[in-house]
C-alpha cells in the first residue's frame, strides 16, 4: 500500500512519456495521435472558454456600453467605482452571502438526513428518492412560477383552512425581511435531490466490512454515523459542498422568476444586479467589473472551503 | 490525490471564473464608428433597386404589418422590404445583431430621449431622420421631443400610448357615479361612493413594481414638474424635494383604496381583479384593455378611461402620454427606401391599413377603428388635454429602475416620502457619476 504512490506516479510518468519532446518513432507517432485527438477540442475550449473568459476580464477595466465599438480602457476605475459610488453591489453581495450561508448550510444537512434516510432499505424508498429529485430537472423559471402560486395562492388558502398552519400566512414574497429566506425554502426545494443522491453515492461507497467491525466493537447508530460514515463520506461531501457554494453565489434564475429582485431591492443579489447593470443599464463595461469581482470571492471561499474539507479528509 | 483534487480545483476554477465574466455578448470589432449619416443618406435613383430590413415588437400587428408590407411592395417594386417582428426579446437580438456587425437598417427603441440613444449616436451607428417626411409630418410637439439643440433628430415615433385611469362604467352606475372626476377632490368622492357601495375603488398590482413606477410616478412626473426641471437637475440645480411631493397624495389615495396585499398582486392578477368586477379602477393603458378583453370579452363595452387627477385644478390634469413604437435607422441603412416606407404607412396609401388594421393611437392624426378605451383617450388628446411624456425619456436609462424599487420600498413602508424623494437624488447624481 505505502508503495502505491511511487508506483502510481511511475504509471503516469510512463502513460505520457510520448509527450515528451525527444522519443523513438512510436513516440512520436503516440505525439501525433493524442495531438490529432486532443486539437479539436482544446480549440473549442479555447475560442468558447478561454478566449471569452480572457475578453471578460478585459471588459472590465473598459467603460464599453455594448454599442460604442471604441472601448477605452480606464484602469481600475470600475473597481474604485464599485466601492465608491454604487450604493447598489455591496448590499446585493450581503444579500448573496445570506443566501450562501443558509442554502450552503441547509442543504448539506438537510441532504444528508434525506440520503441516511434513502439508503435504508424500505418499501418504496425509490420513488421517495426520485420524489426529491424531481425537482432538480425542472428549469427555475418553471419552478419560480410554480412556487409564487405555493407562496400566493396555496399557503395562504392552506392557513386559512386550518388553523394549524396559520403560519403559513406570511407574505412570503412582499416582506423584505423574509423574501430572501423563501428564497432559500425554493432553492433547497430544487437542489436537494441532487445533494441527496451524491451523499447517496457516497454512503453506499462505504466498505460494508467498515461498518460490521465497529458494530461487533459495540458501535451505536449514532457512533457508526459519527465516527465511520461520516468519515468516510466526507470526500463526497466536500465536493458537494464546492459545487453548491459556487452555484450558491450565483443565484439567479430563482430570484429573477420567483422576486425579480424585489420587493424594492431586498432580494437583489449578486448576479441579478450584475444583470440589470449590464443588459438594463448598457453598462458592460462596469458589469464585467463587478463579474470579476464576484468570481474573485466564489475563488476565494472555494479555496477556503477545499483546504478546510481536505485537511478533514487527511490526505 | 491531493494534486489530482488541486487541479481538479484549479479547473473547476477556472471553468467557474468563465461563467462568471463571460456572461458578456460577443464583442465587438475593434473597427472605426461606422460612416456618418452624409455618406448613408445619399440617395439613389428610384428606378435603382433599394432594400431595407426593419424589425419591430409589437406582435400584435403582425398581420397587417404584413399587409401593409405587400401593399408598399406593390406600389414600390423596387424597394424590398425586409419586416420582421421580434416580440419582447428584440433587444437581446438587435445586441447580438450589433456585434455580428449586422446591425438592421430599421429597429426599435424604448427610451427616445437623449439618454435611450446617446451610446448609438456617440458610436454612429443611427442616422438623422429629421428629413423624413413621416418626421415632418409629426405635431411640432412630438418632433420637439426628439430633436437636438444640433436640430438632428434620431427616432421616429409610429405609435403613441397612454396612462391614464381605466375604469368600470357598471360598477360607476351601481355606485351612483355620473361623472368621471376630473380633479383630486372628486376622485376622493368617487373612492368614498365605490367603498360605500361594496366595492373596491383600485386595484394595484405593486409586485411588478412597473404597475405603479410608470403608471402613477412616471406619469405624475410630467404632471408635477416643470420641463425644465429635468435640465437643472442635470446642472445639480435642482432636487426630486421641489415637486415629488405633489405625486404622493394621489398614490397615497389609491394605495388607501385598493385591493389588499398589493406587493403579492402582480400585473395580471390585477387585471383580473377588473376582469371579474372586483374592482372599479386601475392605473394602466390601453394595453390593459386588450388583456382584459382576452378574460372577460362580455365587457367590451363596460370600460372607459380619464386622466389621472393629481390635483384639484382640472386643467393640469391632462392625459398622459408617451411613444409606444419608436424606430431608428441605422447608419448604414438606405435613408430613401426607409423613408419611402414610413411615408407610405402614415401619409400615404397604407394609411388605411394603419387606421383599420394596427388600430393604434397615432400622432398623424389616423382615423382608428378604436374600442372605448382608446375612443376616451383619443378624446382628450383631441381636445388638447394631454401631455407627451419630456421628463422620463430624458433621464439616464438605468433610471426605470430606481422609480420600480423605491415605489416598492414605500408601499412596503421600507421608506417614508422624504426618503424616497432624497434616494432618488442621491440615484440620479450615482448615474452622472457612473457615466463619467
Amino acid at each position: 500500500m505505502l508503495n502505491s504512490v511511487p508506483n502510481k506516479e511511475k504509471e503516469k510518468a510512463l502513460a505520457f512519456s510520448f509527450l515528451k519532446r525527444n522519443g523513438n518513432v512510436k513516440q512520436r507517432e503516440n505525439r501525433l495521435t493524442f495531438l490529432i485527438f486532443v486539437a479539436p477540442i482544446l480549440l473549442l475550449f479555447t475560442l468558447l472558454f478561454i478566449v471569452p473568459l480572457v475578453q471578460g476580464i478585459y471588459y472590465a477595466f473598459t467603460d464599453w456600453d455594448a454599442v460604442n465599438p471604441v472601448l477605452n480602457f480606464v484602469g481600475l476605475k470600475n473597481f474604485v467605482k464599485i466601492f465608491t459610488i454604487d450604493s447598489n453591489f455591496i448590499p446585493a453581495m450581503g444579500r448573496t452571502f445570506y443566501f450562501v450561508i443558509f442554502n450552503v448550510f441547509l442543504s448539506n444537512i438537510i441532504g444528508m438526513l434525506f440520503a441516511i434516510a434513502f439508503t435504508n432499505d424500505f418499501r418504496f424508498n425509490n420513488i421517495f428518492r426520485s420524489m426529491i429529485f424531481i425537482p432538480n430537472v425542472i428549469s427555475m423559471v418553471i419552478g419560480g412560477f410554480i412556487w409564487q402560486f405555493m407562496f400566493l395562492k396555496v399557503m395562504p388558502q392552506a392557513a386559512a383552512n386550518n388553523s394549524l398552519l396559520g403560519f403559513l400566512d406570511q407574505s412570503w414574497l412582499s416582506d423584505s425581511n423574509i423574501v430572501m429566506f423563501s428564497i432559500v425554502i425554493v432553492s433547497l426545494w430544487q437542489g436537494l435531490g441532487f445533494m441527496m443522491t451524491i451523499f447517496i453515492a457516497g454512503l453506499l461507497g462505504i466498505d460494508g466490512s467498515l461498518i460490521e467491525a465497529g458494530t461487533i466493537d459495540g458501535a451505536s447508530g449514532w457512533q457508526s454515523f459519527w465516527k465511520i460514515k461520516l468519515p468516510a463520506v466526507l470526500p463526497t461531501v466536500a465536493v458537494g459542498a464546492f459545487m453548491n457554494i459556487a452555484g450558491s453565489f450565483k443565484i439567479f434564475d430563482t430570484v429573477f422568476s420567483l422576486t425579480n429582485g424585489g420587493p424594492g431591492r431586498s432580494s437583489e443579489v449578486a448576479m441579478l444586479e450584475i444583470y440589470r447593470e449590464a443588459y438594463a443599464y448598457k453598462n458592460f463595461g462596469y458589469a464585467s467589473a463587478k463579474a470579476v469581482l464576484l468570481a474573485l470571492v466564489i475563488i476565494i471561499f472555494t479555496i477556503i472551503q477545499l483546504k478546510l474539507t481536505s485537511d478533514k479528509e487527511g490526505y | 490525490m491531493k494534486k489530482t483534487s488541486k487541479l481538479i480545483a484549479a479547473i473547476l476554477m477556472v471553468v467557474m471564473l468563465f461563467s462568471m465574466v463571460a456572461c458578456s455578448p460577443a464583442a465587438p470589432a475593434a473597427e472605426e464608428p461606422a460612416a456618418t449619416t452624409e455618406a448613408a443618406v445619399t440617395p439613389e435613383p428610384a428606378a435603382e433597386p433599394m432594400e431595407f430590413d426593419m424589425i419591430y415588437t409589437k406582435d400584435d400587428i403582425a398581420t397587417p404589418m404584413a399587409e401593409m408590407v405587400a401593399a408598399f411592395q406593390a406600389e414600390n417594386p423596387n424597394i424590398t422590404a425586409k419586416v420582421e417582428v421580434l416580440g419582447a426579446n428584440s433587444d437581446q437580438v438587435i445586441q447580438s445583431r450589433d456585434a455580428a456587425g449586422d446591425l438592421p437598417d430599421v429597429f426599435p427603441v424604448y427610451n427616445i430621449g437623449a439618454g435611450g440613444l446617446d451610446s448609438w449616436i456617440k458610436a454612429g451607428k443611427i442616422q438623422d431622420i429629421s428629413s423624413l417626411k413621416a418626421f415632418q409630418a409629426l405635431p411640432q410637439t412630438e418632433k420637439d421631443q426628439v430633436t437636438g439643440a444640433d436640430g438632428k433628430a434620431y427616432s421616429l415615433v409610429l405609435s403613441t400610448t397612454a396612462f391614464p385611469v381605466l375604469y368600470n362604467k357598471d360598477l360607476f352606475a351601481k355606485a351612483g357615479i355620473t361623472a368621471v372626476p376630473r380633479t383630486f377632490d372628486e376622485m376622493k368622492v368617487v373612492c368614498e361612493k365605490l367603498k360605500a357601495a361594496g366595492i373596491t375603488p383600485f386595484g394595484v398590482g405593486a409586485k411588478d413594481g412597473w404597475t405603479v413606477s410608470n403608471q402613477i410616478w412616471r406619469a405624475g412626473l410630467d404632471y408635477a414638474f416643470p420641463k425644465q426641471w429635468n435640465a437643472d437637475r442635470y446642472a445639480g440645480k435642482a432636487s426630486f424635494m421641489d415637486y415629488g411631493k405633489d405625486i404622493f397624495p394621489y398614490l397615497d389615495l389609491v394605495l388607501a383604496n385598493s385591493n389588499t396585499k398589493v406587493l403579492d398582486t402582480d400585473y395580471m392578477t390585477q387585471l383580473a381583479l377588473m376582469a371579474e368586477g372586483k374592482v372599479a379602477m386601475l392605473n394602466q393603458g390601453p394595453w390593459a384593455y386588450t388583456n382584459i378583453m382576452g378574460m372577460s370579452p362580455e365587457m367590451k363595452d363596460t370600460f372607459g378611461a380619464f386622466p389621472i387627477p393629481f390635483g384639484n385644478t382640472a386643467s393640469r390634469n391632462k392625459m398622459y402620454t408617451q411613444q409606444e413604437l419608436a424606430f431608428v435607422v441605422s447608419s448604414k441603412a438606405n435613408l430613401e427606401a426607409v423613408d419611402a416606407f414610413f411615408s407610405f404607412m402614415v401619409t400615404g396609401n397604407g394609411k388605411d391599413i394603419f387606421g383599420k388594421g394596427f388600430n393604434v393611437q397615432n400622432p398623424y392624426g389616423i382615423a382608428i377603428a378604436g374600442n372605448p378605451v382608446l375612443t376616451d383617450i383619443q378624446s382628450y388628446i383631441d381636445k388638447g388635454e394631454y401631455m407627451f411624456d419630456f421628463q422620463d425619456n430624458n433621464r439616464s436609462t438605468d433610471f426605470f429602475m430606481v422609480d420600480w424599487t423605491l415605489m416598492q420600498e414605500y408601499i412596503g413602508g421600507k421608506k417614508t416620502q422624504d426618503q424616497v424623494l432624497v434616494a432618488m437624488d442621491k440615484a440620479w447624481d450615482e448615474a452622472q457619476a457612473k457615466m463619467k
